[in-house]
């Protein structure tokens, strides 16, 4: 892929700083691939990216499976004001964080978008790519 | 059900009721370093050395007591120093035979009670010195204080703000699932400040109206500036001994007994994956430490539960059972929370009013349940105070609410 510099240079807000075991997912972002660990041993899911499975205490026999990116609204809030370490974030507010449950269960944090934001409310996955190297998986209201 | 009992895990359970006292306390006031004003501002050093120097001479003992004995400290924000407690031993000039760390956030005042009550109870001590002192507002550089690798991974890409995100997803669950409203969650801002009215070492020390509490901003909605602790330097410690230690010490008829006390760790209500997180451990620490106690709800005389936010208060008082699941906004609606309430709850403030000194903030409930036994709760004493309950609650997880849970339930010696 080719690198767009002025695109590096000027995303400000923070970067995911991936690990060895949670890289791949980051990687499939970047595909607008959501793929998360799934546990063969007790086909329970995996989120966030763990070194073994938290239901059943396996490290092997875990895969980067697909999920559908669809999902609902489990809890959420409206960021009304930064804290001093995330100046970058000043000029979306209010901006809305959804902890959205994927129909296949796992739980995950993100940005979402859209009119009408309550628990319950439908959702899906879309990317954002924010730098060369990363793209946010984000939600907005299902059609 | 005997405590010697199997519980109903079928995990045998040493009972440490009645088998350590807590001799002393010693709490240091709170600052937000504001030289401007006239505040004091001191390095962590300094208030780990005054808050154990108060604890020990309240004690009556001297600080070459604690050679051959223990130490616990509680981790810190910053300067998340590796190897901590032999600094400490070294500035305090003592040689102990044992060294307890926590590192349970805020769980670590209370999970250092159990540490110490363990290793008194098992005659490897005779005392401990429990301490934690912590200086958030010393720190001048914004993202010093690195967290969990979920939160820079996970959480900050997306502009979460920290705890007070993490609870605005509880407090917005607990008020769709059970209708918790705002006025009762002011209710809570309201009384412990009335309560760090009373308190000197307090750090908030206006009165607070419903009216300003609905007015304070939102931060993380709907978390409001007012449902959120504050940060203040300072440093608490207190001294646990043997029983028969505790019988050769001056003050032996002003003792604390520990009658009961349980942690639960990385709880999950419901399913790991899709937790309920209106639900805290403190459901299962409490049933535990209250069969321990051999007590139940009506017999607790004050409930110093941890209070990070407004909601934690709310859902502590269910999850010790002291109402139905759910029910903990209308309880604290219909009932009294003050100090000379029937349910009297953070009597000198708590961390809402008084200060949350970091790392040390566990230490606040465990110490004004001290001193409330001992009878020096001043104009916020509980009037004839015999048991009570003090509770720790930390590590705030991935989709979860915070994982790390402990009850105590203390009685007059």
């Amino acid at each position: 892929m080719e690198t767009d510099v002025s695109k590096a240079n000027t995303y400000e807000k923070f970067l995911p700083e991936p690990s060895e075991f949670s890289k791949p997912f980051w990687d499939y972002c970047q595909k607008h691939e959501l793929r998360m660990q799934f546990c063969g041993e007790c086909s329970n899911w995996i989120w966030y990216p763990r070194a073994s499975c938290p239901s059943c205490g396996t490290s092997e026999k875990i895969e980067w499976r697909k999920l559908s990116g669809k999902g609902e609204v489990y809890s959420f809030t409206i960021i009304r004001q930064v804290i001093d370490n995330s100046p970058a974030f000043q000029k979306d507010i209010p901006f809305a964080i959804g902890l959205v449950e994927l129909e296949e269960g796992p739980r995950i944090y993100s940005n979402v978008k859209g009119d009408e934001l309550k628990i319950g409310g439908k959702v899906e996955v879309y990317f954002e790519d924010v730098t060369p190297e990363f793209s946010l998986p984000k939600f907005r209201t299902a059609q | 059900m005997s405590s010697e009992e199997e519980s109903e895990t079928s995990v045998k359970i040493l009972s440490l009721k009645d088998k350590v006292e807590i001799v002393g306390y010693g709490e240091t006031p709170t600052s937000r370093a504001r030289q401007d004003k006239g505040e004091m501002k001191l390095t962590q050093q300094q208030y780990f050395v005054w808050a154990s120097e108060l604890a020990i001479s309240k004690s009556g003992l001297v600080k070459k007591d604690f050679d051959g004995q223990g130490l616990a400290i509680a981790g810190s924000a910053y300067p998340h120093a590796e190897i901590w407690s032999a600094e400490i031993a070294q500035d305090l000039g003592i040689t102990p035979s044992l060294l307890l760390r926590s590192d349970h956030g805020g769980m670590g005042g209370c999970a250092l009670l159990h540490q110490s009550a363990l290793a008194v109870a098992s005659g490897v001590v005779d005392l401990v010195l429990c301490v934690s002192a912590d200086t958030p507002m010393n720190i001048t550089t914004p993202g010093a204080v690195r967290t969990w690798r979920y939160e820079t991974e996970f959480q900050k890409p997306f502009g979460m703000m920290g705890p007070n995100s993490q609870f605005a997803f509880i407090l917005r669950r607990h008020m769709y699932q059970y209708g918790t409203n705002q006025e009762q969650l002011g209710k809570i801002a309201i009384t412990q400040r009335e309560h760090a009215l009373k308190n000197p070492n307090a750090y908030l020390k206006q009165p607070l109206t419903l009216d300003q509490y609905l007015s304070s901003r939102m931060i993380a909605d709907p978390i409001r500036m007012l449902d959120a602790c504050i940060p203040v330097n300072g440093g608490l410690a207190y001294v646990v001994a043997s029983k028969e230690m505790a019988k050769k010490l001056p003050h032996r008829d002003n003792h604390v007994s520990l009658l009961g006390i349980a942690e639960t760790d990385n709880y999950f209500e419901g399913s790991r994956m899709r937790p309920d997180i209106t639900y805290l451990g403190i459901k299962d620490s409490s049933k535990k430490a209250f069969e321990m106690a051999q007590v139940n709800q009506r017999q607790i005389n004050f409930f110093q539960p941890y209070d990070d936010y407004t909601v934690a208060v709310i859902m502590q008082i269910e999850d010790c059972g002291f109402c139905k699941k759910g029910e903990g906004g209308k309880f604290v609606e219909q009932n009294d929370i003050t100090w000379k309430g029937n349910l009297p709850t953070n009597t000198g403030g708590g961390q809402l009013s008084s200060g949350q000194p970091a790392m040390a903030g566990g230490f606040v409930h465990v110490v004004e349940s001290i001193r409330q036994l001992m009878g020096e709760g001043g104009e916020r004493q509980v009037k004839d105070a015999k048991v009570g309950v003090a509770t720790g609650i930390g590590a705030i997880s991935y989709g979860n609410s915070l994982v790390n849970s402990i009850t105590a339930v203390f009685g007059k010696s």
